[in-house]
């Protein structure tokens, strides 16, 4: 079910979001008018003074538009706080190592145990680390670990990562969209991957991209 | 409404026959009769408001819900809530790629069809089943019900665990408990060690299984008889008869110019439609050589809709008709075997009573005597199984004999010899021992006898007296619930098997998926039991079931088959993994020699009755309804009907008006003191004398699906002590005050009369290949679209469509087309993305039918891109008329504005209808789609979207051929190209340019990038007035007024 739920998910979670920002917008105008009665020049400029001010309030806050849903900056805790600092930063790992099929496929999948295990069986990691034993035990009793999501995209948005790798190479086409992934100890999301930021690029006439919707959508 | 002129035609229909007054082409009697709902039809897009009746609260009620849960989640800013996860593997097999399909060879049998599979798999579970291009059978070709296999698999009613039904002494209580294989076999193994055991399967084309079942057989003294609910008995004992040797024949339609059917469905059911339908579109390409059929028949099939003659008579005809002919060539100088001299001299004396029309078989008769050799005359299926099918069978064999046929178009050399070995006289004399006590234990092979079986066959009676049955079925059905113990074998598609589907042609059965449940298959079961009995050496050698597998094929295929000779075994086995089959060569196209006809009958012409005949036939959806529980099929429109869910009594148009019957009426069937009761339709081109059912419906235990699904005809058979009757029951029909609710999804998204379907003759064909088509100056003012890319584009071909559906369910599969229901079907709201538009042409005794699937157009000037207030649908560069989901709001603007009424609206979420474990089978490269959202045929873009990627790895351009769209992979007939128009060479690019291609409603300008290719008719039956094919068919609604007096001046078709 999982395609369908997420499917669902995030459609009305783009469309229903939006409208509870506006709606709480229009709120706030109506409690407004109820306070200054007749003070006032118009019931319309009220609100939409009401709405811009808002607005404002929000950028100033750190919002940026846009983002709403898009989960900007998610980095939920994950089972094994796997670093990619340490992983891709200090020991210089290749993406491609672990995502190998971010190369041969649409999708970039997290590394198996047994990718984690070419190295691990024989790296214990530093004194006291519980997390290097809790993979290894995972690994010989065959359990695979559930890791949270980061990057989410709706199931009617096809990506194609193969098409993108071969053409900007890693890491220079993963850190277009993750971001500087090897400074991150705690995997976050970096782009807002919204449509909007993925046809930006695609518009580049040096990209020579698709912009047709059955590129992604079908 | 309905103009005054529309009005005055119906009038005049009364006294002129239809074809002068009505529409040329007409999809259904309500049409042609102008009944005026179908005006209404006419006028509105949408057949019923979408929230009616009891499921308002359900949808209200849970869109509230999702709401709800937005607002919540888009309160609480950055945190994604609920968190989606990912579960990589722990050890990763090496052939997975997460989201990337692997292909396995398997292959399929549902005891008639056999094919060679590719089963498309996505992490370890099949998700679409393709047909295998090696496989020299089907050549990548699937019926409908070969796609059903893979929903069969997750079928959420099918046993997950053998079970132990606790019945009593006289089989009547029904208490059932759960239990485990090794506790059964514990209990079944003291019972097999006290002999008197008996074993019924169908049809077993495997080699395998039918080795373990000799094991299995020597091991424990087991009797083994196989028995076919859809018997070709008929057809290999009349071979007996006819030249001393029991085959059933392998049919050449390839080197066919001409056939005559007999109520022989070769297209539809008999014995292996794909590989007739590959053979038979083959010569039908247009041109001097291109073949004829003629078919006589008391059902309307499949294969009498694409005859180019279509006769209807009673089924105690059927040998009239088959006498008449050998008559007429014994006087043109062909030898009168000695053995049916006699009877044809009664024949030809009764000719003048049988009520066939002897000028038309003097033709027929001339022109089988013109193309001796090359014809092919047959009979055989359901509809022949009346007392006297042997003696047809005789009959119809010495006529390929005296024209020379056999050995020629009648292989009986390469023969289908093991396929399908069910014998019901061997049955009828098992269930007699059975009563009689003298066996014991009975082990049924997944075959629901209870429902099967015409209830004077004794069956019922008989196991009262065994001590112990066994059941192999996936289901507590009628004969489950009977026995002792039900063992489930599961899906073809998680065990190791092969098959031998022709002589010569062995092809493996890979499992794509591990078992779901604790099931296991007959050779696994019977490997189990054989082993500790006096098991054979290769039954001690084999641990598992893939053990014995390959000692059969190391041992009796391996040295047979080229792929084998001189290789070891393991390098043989991995290379047959990949192909799939293997074959002991250069068989298949040699033709055999002729046989001494040796065939004696001594039989009289039947009486004139005026008595109403019964008729029972399989319809290629169903068959025995081994998948009735298949949502697919269910919803899948009968290929003659169009009707969903439900099969029904087919009656004649002037039977029924004479009874003042009407569609839907309940009828009363009684023969002696059987009585059942369906409802009735109106079939046009039935005799008047006959009525018709199909079996497979109406079954019940199956599941939630079958259940309340049609009427169990099975019981207006008879069993006739082995030799089952389907066919010539006289019954009286009377009618009841009930109504029953049949839905046809033939009068919805009606084109209006329009000038769609196009035909000629190939007369007119081969003077001018562009005949039948009006072309229309079509002008505009803008430049050209232009497209530096791809230019995707389809050709269907009328002449081969054969209307047998498949596509349609490829199509349900590769795109995770929702299945609604009965009731939505009733309110127009089917979803699929290709139908099948069948028109009527001609009287409605006797009418000609033509097939036109119908799929989006991908216009380049499509009428529903400009009235989408929200660009959901627009062009993209390659012409695609693209369809952007997420974007829909579901004005349902589009579908309003489009004159093919090809786009389809999710009212619901069926999705959430859909039950677990269903969901299995999606297609993930395909958004599955939600409430609220437009959708319709894409072209298969996410094939497009693989190939084009895969040319681009490569390097190098796209080939032609190489995207296959999904509905072009499965057809049978080879009606259906895609590719690219900017290749001048691809094949569709050609077609296009064919004098033969034309586009729907070209007068529109709309520019469908969909081309069908005219329907070219043998010429006796194309009345040249209608011939002209195009008149000036004003398309607009506001000119619909012109278009009617039009067509009663009889110009428009």
């Amino acid at each position: 079910m999982h395609v369908v739920d997420s499917f669902v998910r995030n459609s009305f979670v783009r469309s229903f979001s939006f409208s509870a920002v506006y709606f709480s917008g229009v709120k706030r105008a109506a409690h407004g008018i109820a306070f200054l009665q007749g003070a006032l020049p118009s019931l319309k400029t009220l609100s939409l003074a009401s709405m811009l001010s808002m607005s404002m309030w929000l950028t100033a806050c750190g919002w940026e538009w846009g983002s709403i849903g898009y989960n900007k900056g998610y980095a939920p805790e994950q089972p094994i706080p796997f670093s990619h600092e340490l992983h891709a930063g200090q020991y210089k790992m290749q993406c491609l190592y672990c995502h190998s099929s971010a190369e041969r496929a649409n999708h970039s999948a997290v590394p198996s145990l047994n990718i984690c295990m070419n190295c691990h069986l024989v790296v214990p990691g530093s004194e006291g680390n519980p997390w290097i034993p809790k993979l290894q035990e995972a690994y010989a009793k065959n359990e695979p670990i559930v890791w949270k999501k980061v990057h989410l995209l709706p199931d009617h948005v096809k990506f194609n990562h193969k098409r993108h790798v071969e053409k900007y190479g890693a890491p220079q086409a993963c850190h277009k969209c993750h971001g500087p992934v090897e400074s991150m100890e705690t995997m976050y999301q970096f782009s807002s991957l919204s449509m909007g930021w993925c046809i930006n690029c695609h518009r580049e006439s040096e990209n020579q991209a698709p912009v047709s919707c059955s590129t992604c959508h079908y | 409404m309905m103009d005054s002129k529309l009005q005055a035609g119906h009038q005049d229909s009364q006294s002129k026959s239809p074809a002068e007054s009505g529409p040329a082409y007409w999809l259904s009697l309500e049409e042609l009769e102008a009944h005026p709902g179908m005006a209404e039809r006419y006028e509105n897009e949408f057949m019923a408001s979408p929230l009616s009746a009891d499921d308002n609260g359900f949808a209200r009620r849970d869109f509230l819900k999702v709401m709800g849960a937005s607002l919540a989640l888009a309160t609480s800013a950055c945190v994604r809530r609920p968190a989606a996860t990912i579960i990589p593997y722990a050890k990763a097999p090496k052939e997975i790629t997460p989201g990337e399909a692997n292909f396995y060879t398997s292959s399929w049998f549902d005891g008639y069809e056999g094919a060679g599979l590719l089963v498309k798999t996505l992490e370890g579970r099949p998700i679409k089943l393709e047909g295998n291009p090696q496989h020299p059978i089907n050549l990548g070709a699937l019926s409908a019900r070969a796609h059903a296999e893979v929903l069969s698999l997750y079928d959420p009613d099918r046993l997950r665990g053998p079970r132990r039904n606790l019945v009593n002494k006289d089989r009547s209580n029904s208490e059932s408990v759960s239990t485990k294989f090794e506790e059964a076999d514990a209990a079944i193994l003291e019972v097999l060690k006290k002999g008197g055991v008996a074993l019924v399967t169908g049809s077993k084309p495997s080699p395998s299984v039918r080795a373990i079942i000799g094991d299995f057989s020597r091991a424990f003294g087991v009797r083994w008889v196989e028995y076919d609910a859809l018997s070709l008995e008929s057809v290999r004992e009349g071979q007996r008869l006819s030249y001393g040797r029991a085959v059933l024949p392998r049919y050449r339609f390839d080197l066919a110019q001409f056939v005559v059917s007999i109520d022989a469905d070769f297209l539809g059911t008999l014995i292996s439609p794909v590989e007739f339908t590959k053979q038979w579109s083959k010569r039908r390409t247009p041109g001097a050589d291109m073949s004829r059929l003629v078919c006589f028949e008391s059902t309307m099939s499949l294969t009498g809709m694409n005859a180019d003659d279509r006769v209807r008579i009673r089924p105690s005809r059927q040998l009239d008709v088959a006498f008449a002919l050998l008559n007429r060539l014994a006087r043109k100088g062909a030898t009168m075997p000695a053995g049916l001299a006699e009877s044809a001299k009664a024949f030809s004396a009764a000719e003048g009573e049988a009520g066939l029309d002897p000028m038309f078989l003097d033709r027929v008769a001339d022109e089988l005597w013109k193309k001796r050799g090359t014809s092919l005359v047959l009979a055989g299926g359901l509809a022949t199984a009346t007392a006297q099918q042997l003696e047809l069978q005789v009959v119809v064999n010495a006529l390929n004999s005296v024209l020379g046929n056999d050995g020629k178009t009648v292989d009986h050399d390469s023969a289908v010899f093991q396929t399908y070995s069910g014998s019901a006289k061997s049955l009828a004399t098992l269930i007699q021992d059975v009563a009689a006590g003298k066996v014991k234990t009975l082990i049924i092979d997944d075959l629901d006898l209870m429902t099967l079986l015409p209830k004077d066959s004794g069956f019922a009676e008989a196991i009262k007296k065994l001590e112990n049955l066994i059941y192999t079925g996936n289901r507590n059905d009628a004969t489950g619930r009977l026995s002792n113990w039900v063992l489930p074998v599961g899906s073809s598609l998680e065990t190791w098997g092969d098959l031998e589907l022709q002589s010569g042609i062995y092809s493996i059965q890979q499992p794509t998926i591990m078992p779901m449940y604790d099931t296991r298959s007959l050779g696994e079961l019977l490997l189990a039991w054989t082993k500790a009995g006096s098991a054979s050496a290769r039954v001690k050698a084999s641990e598992t079931w893939l053990d014995y597998v390959k000692a059969t094929w190391s041992q009796e295929i391996q040295s047979k088959t080229d792929l084998g000779r001189g290789k070891a075994f393991n390098d043989f086995w991995i290379e047959l993994l990949q192909t799939g089959v293997a074959m002991s060569g250069g068989r298949r196209e040699r033709t055999s020699s002729a046989r001494a006809f040796v065939g004696r009958v001594s039989v009289k012409p039947a009486p004139n009755r005026a008595v109403m005949e019964l008729v029972l036939h399989a319809n290629s959806q169903m068959m025995d309804g081994r998948y009735a529980n298949v949502p697919w099929l269910q919803e899948l429109p009968d290929p003659v009907s169009k009707v969903v869910w439900d099969n029904y009594l087919a009656v004649s148009p002037a039977w029924a008006r004479e009874q003042g019957v009407k569609q839907g009426d309940v009828i009363e069937i009684t023969s002696g003191d059987f009585k059942m009761r369906a409802p009735a339709w109106i079939q046009p081109g039935l005799h008047d004398a006959v009525c018709t059912m199909a079996v497979g419906y109406g079954r019940k235990g199956l599941g939630k699906v079958a259940e309340d699904s049609g009427f169990d005809a099975y019981q207006a058979a008879m069993f006739n002590a082995g030799q089952p009757i389907f066919s010539g029951r006289l019954v009286e029909l009377k009618k009841t005050k009930e109504r029953y609710e049949l839905v046809s999804t033939q009068i919805h998204h009606v084109m209006e009369n329009r000038p769609l379907s196009l035909e000629t003759t190939k007369a007119a064909f081969e003077k001018d290949q562009g005949s039948g088509i009006h072309r229309h100056h079509v002008f505009t003012i803008w430049p050209e679209h232009q497209y530096t890319k791809h230019k995707w584009a389809m050709t269907v071909d009328l002449n081969s469509c054969t209307g047998c559906s498949a596509c349609v369910v490829a199509c349900s599969s590769e795109n995770n087309v929702q299945v609604v229901g009965k009731r939505y079907v009733m309110e127009g709201r089917e979803m699929h993305w290709i139908r099948i538009d069948r028109y009527y042409k001609g009287d409605m005794a006797s009418p000609d039918t033509v097939f036109q699937p119908v799929m989006c157009q991908h216009c380049e000037n499509a009428p529903c891109e400009t009235v989408c207030p929200v660009l959901a649908t627009v062009h993209n560069d390659e012409g695609l008329n693209d369809m952007a989901y997420n974007r829909c709001v579901g004005t349902r603007y589009c579908a309003n504005n489009c004159p093919y009424k090809v786009r389809r609206f999710n009212w619901f979420n069926y999705v959430k209808k859909r039950a677990e474990p269903l969901h299995m089978a999606y297609n993930p490269d395909v958004t599955v789609r939600t409430r609220g959202v437009m959708e319709k045929c894409t072209f298969c873009v996410q094939r497009i979207r693989r190939a084009t990627n895969v040319a681009k790895d490569e390097k190098r351009p796209l080939r032609d051929g190489e995207i296959k769209t999904a509905c072009q992979e499965t057809c049978p007939a080879d009606a259906i190209v895609f590719g690219d128009l900017n290749n001048k060479e691809s094949r569709v690019a050609k077609l296009f340019a064919e004098k033969r291609a034309y586009t729907l409603l070209e007068e529109l300008n709309n520019q469908p990038r969909v081309r069908y290719l005219t329907r070219v008719r043998h010429a006796e039956r194309v009345d040249e007035k209608h011939g002209h094919g195009g008149g000036h068919a004003a398309g607009r609604a506001e000119d619909r007024q012109d278009q009617t007096t039009c067509a009663f001046e009889g110009g428009l078709v």
